[in-house]
């Protein structure tokens, strides 16, 4: 092992070191009493309109205790998303320590997948934003301080 | 075993070995089109690739396999069939696609840095089309272009959100003074 691979799993270890003890962290707030550490999402407290990301930590929280559907209510796109991005962070993370052992995609990535992906994504800012049913199930629910982000 | 083939500036397939074996011999696909199966870790040029060797089409094309033949190599000793070969392929510069940027870009517009997260995305998704259409100085370009706006917005993104809990905390402080 060179002293470069050796760096980046120590770089490695430490991010999800981090990773892990914020999450510890944000298992145990209160987001009925949320410390006014957690960030606000600045998008919404200058529009007043949700941002595809909005919701996040309301949705990392119930992920974090097991409420799958409490995670969708609070950003469903986000939740949908992450078994995949972690696959890409995965796929990433190997091309950066090991390169040897990341095979190319199953499938090669075509452009109508792309555009799929990110139609589906602008159609979700869009459709949260809407004052209505069914489509207000997408924005965040106030449970708590609408600024979480 | 699945293999998929670039073909006039699109991705095609799958298609078994013996079907993409036939079509190289036939000269539908040429020897600097790209090529791949799950096995292989890039794209590569069929008439670099050993199971195809045997169905190679009776040509010198297989001979030189420099990165840029048509660029590299003088004209006189530019067979015109490789020229040919090489024009209309989308796999025309030899090179692999650069990276798209597009799931770091959904990220970071996940992550609430919206206004500079819009052009990373719409920059990512201009990488693939320029690649198949065989302009690979664009594709670059645009891959560029998603990395740099994908790692301001991250930036930018943070900065904001740590003078916002900055403040925060001054407010919790000047509470807890009181």
């Amino acid at each position: 092992m060179t002293a470069a691979s050796t760096g980046r799993w120590v770089a490695s270890g430490a991010a999800l070191a981090l990773c892990g003890s914020l999450a510890l962290w944000l298992r145990r707030v209160d987001l009925a009493v949320p410390p006014r550490f957690l960030p606000p999402c600045v998008f919404h407290e200058l529009t007043g309109l949700y941002c595809p990301g909005c919701g996040n930590t309301r949705a990392a929280h119930a992920l974090l205790h097991g409420d799958v559907a409490g995670a969708l209510r609070q950003n469903a796109f986000s939740v949908i998303a992450l078994p995949f991005l972690v696959y890409f962070v995965w796929r990433a993370w190997l091309g950066w320590v090991a390169p040897k052992l990341r095979k190319p995609l199953p499938i090669p990535i075509r452009q109508w997948h792309i555009v799929a992906v990110v139609t589906l994504f602008l159609l979700f800012f869009v459709l949260r934003n809407l004052p209505f049913a069914p489509f207000d199930w997408l924005a965040p629910d106030p449970v708590t301080r609408e600024t979480v982000g | 075993m699945d293999w998929y083939y670039a073909n006039n500036g699109q991705q095609a397939g799958p298609v078994s070995q013996e079907q993409l074996g036939e079509l190289y011999r036939n000269g539908t696909v040429k020897p600097f089109d790209l090529v791949w199966n799950e096995t292989m870790t890039e794209w590569t040029p069929i008439g670099k690739v050993d199971a195809f060797a045997s169905a190679a089409p009776a040509s010198p094309v297989l001979e030189p396999a420099p990165a840029q033949p048509a660029a590299a190599a003088p004209e006189s000793e530019s067979p015109p069939v490789l020229a040919a070969a090489v024009a209309p392929s989308p796999a025309v510069s030899g090179q692999a696609e650069p990276p798209t940027y597009l799931w770091q870009s959904i990220v970071v517009m996940l992550l609430c840095c919206l206004p500079l997260g819009i052009p990373a995305l719409v920059f990512s998704t201009k990488v693939k089309p320029a690649y198949l259409s065989g302009d690979y100085n664009a594709a670059l370009e645009a891959s560029k272009k998603a990395k740099l706006f994908c790692i301001l917005a991250l930036v930018i993104g943070f900065v904001v959100q740590a003078i916002y809990i900055a403040i925060n905390v001054f407010v919790v402080m000047g509470e807890m003074s009181k």
